[in-house]
């Protein structure tokens, strides 16, 4: 779950440490990433500067929870709140919970970046991501399986000459009309690192833009996302799927 | 269509560089084909049973498979020719590759280790032609080295 906004200009390399020192009791680990971003941000600003000759380098910073449940992500255009499943309860995943606790982290980044005189965030997107793994052996075995998995799969071919892929990756994108926004969703067969399980990975994520960054805006506009990802998840896949998932997210 | 501008400004990830979510997976769209190709005949080999060559050798073993799929995936090569797999007597699992004069061969053993023999000249009376050893588990980016002079000719 998280927010883009129009890139911090005053944003410089030190200020994700005075950003760290203020959640480093909850967050004691950190990580530094690739930013997200489209490509023609992704080189070193250099001459172009203010002051000339100051050195921008884009990056992403990941700020991570004691537990490893919980992750932040920092650069100079996004705060995002990623959770990952199987904490104490499975009731501490649910939006209902989950969102509250973003506003909270949200306010405390917004307070250190007006407080920095870093300038005001203006919020351009409110996203909801819900990613979820099937792992071969439940709900499926092959991919020639997918139809049980996917309606909008057929596996067909016109002749019949092809057997059955070994791997399979979806991305299909939907307009959300009100509010201004897109659902994209993206089916990819894929193999979990830590134990080498072959999965299917289904990534819905929704994102719309607020009225305006006003925490108001930023709730409504989350919210609706998070809809969109709900009912296209149950759109999207079987009944099957539905039951083995529990149909919840 | 008039609505394209305003839908492609919502839709950030297309040209994304770096990935907002959180989580340790290989997606295979993204893989070589030879890793495809690799893990497709893993996959053959898991339905061998006990005493798949005659002599009493047991199936190929989860720690072996594991160890293996987990090397595959998470070698960034896309220049490698698939290598040969097959299963190793005693529960293992083998990858052999042959590029020009060199071969590289890994056995990937229950107890997670990885055994591999370097053939480096194919003159095998020489003293310096072969060369062997055994890696702890996780290794992955010393075997990455060595695939990496396997192909380097």
């Amino acid at each position: 779950m998280g927010v883009h906004f129009d890139r911090l200009e005053s944003w410089t390399l030190p200020h994700f440490g005075l950003f760290w020192n203020r959640i480093r009791e909850e967050f004691p680990k950190a990580e530094v990433r690739p930013p997200i971003a489209a490509k023609e941000w992704m080189s070193f600003e250099y001459g172009t500067t203010d002051p000339p000759g100051e050195l921008r380098i884009p990056v992403r910073y990941w700020f991570i929870s004691h537990d490893n449940m919980r992750l932040i992500q920092v650069q100079n255009n996004l705060f995002l709140h990623n959770w990952r499943r199987g904490g104490k309860s499975e009731s501490s995943s649910h939006y209902e919970d989950l969102r509250p606790i973003f506003e909270k982290e949200w306010l405390r980044f917004s307070d250190f970046v007006k407080q920095e005189k870093i300038g005001t965030p203006r919020v351009s997107l409110c996203e909801v991501t819900y990613i979820n793994h099937l792992e071969r052996g439940v709900g499926w075995q092959t991919m020639a399986d997918l139809p049980d998995v996917l309606p909008c799969w057929s596996g067909k071919t016109a002749e019949g000459y092809l057997p059955s892929p070994n791997a399979v990756a979806i991305r299909a994108f939907y307009r959300m009309k009100e509010p201004d926004g897109s659902l994209e969703i993206a089916l990819q067969s894929a193999v979990r690192q830590p134990d080498a399980k072959e999965i299917i990975q289904l990534t819905l994520t929704g994102r719309c833009r607020p009225a305006s960054s006003d925490e108001k805006d930023l709730i409504s506009g989350l919210n609706a996302a998070r809809e969109w990802v709900v009912r296209g998840f149950t759109d999207f896949t079987s009944p099957k799927i539905h039951n083995i998932w529990g149909r919840t997210l | 269509m008039s609505t394209a501008p305003a839908f492609s400004m919502v839709t950030p990830s297309m040209k994304r560089f770096g990935q907002s979510q959180w989580s340790t997976v290989t997606f295979l769209d993204a893989m070589a084909p030879w890793v495809l190709e690799t893990l497709s005949r893993i996959d053959e080999l898991k339905g061998l049973g006990d005493n798949w060559d005659g002599y009493g050798s047991p199936r190929i073993q989860t720690r072996a498979l594991t160890q293996a799929i987990k090397l595959v995936v998470s070698l960034d090569l896309q220049d490698l020719p698939a290598p040969v797999v097959s299963p190793v007597a005693g529960g293992a699992i083998g990858f052999h590759w042959r590029v020009g004069t060199r071969e590289l061969e890994l056995t990937f053993l229950p107890n997670e280790q990885i055994e591999y023999l370097k053939v480096l000249d194919q003159d095998l009376e020489r003293d310096d032609a072969l060369q062997a050893g055994v890696l702890p588990p996780n290794r992955g980016p010393e075997v990455g080295r060595m695939l990496n002079w396997l192909i380097a000719l």
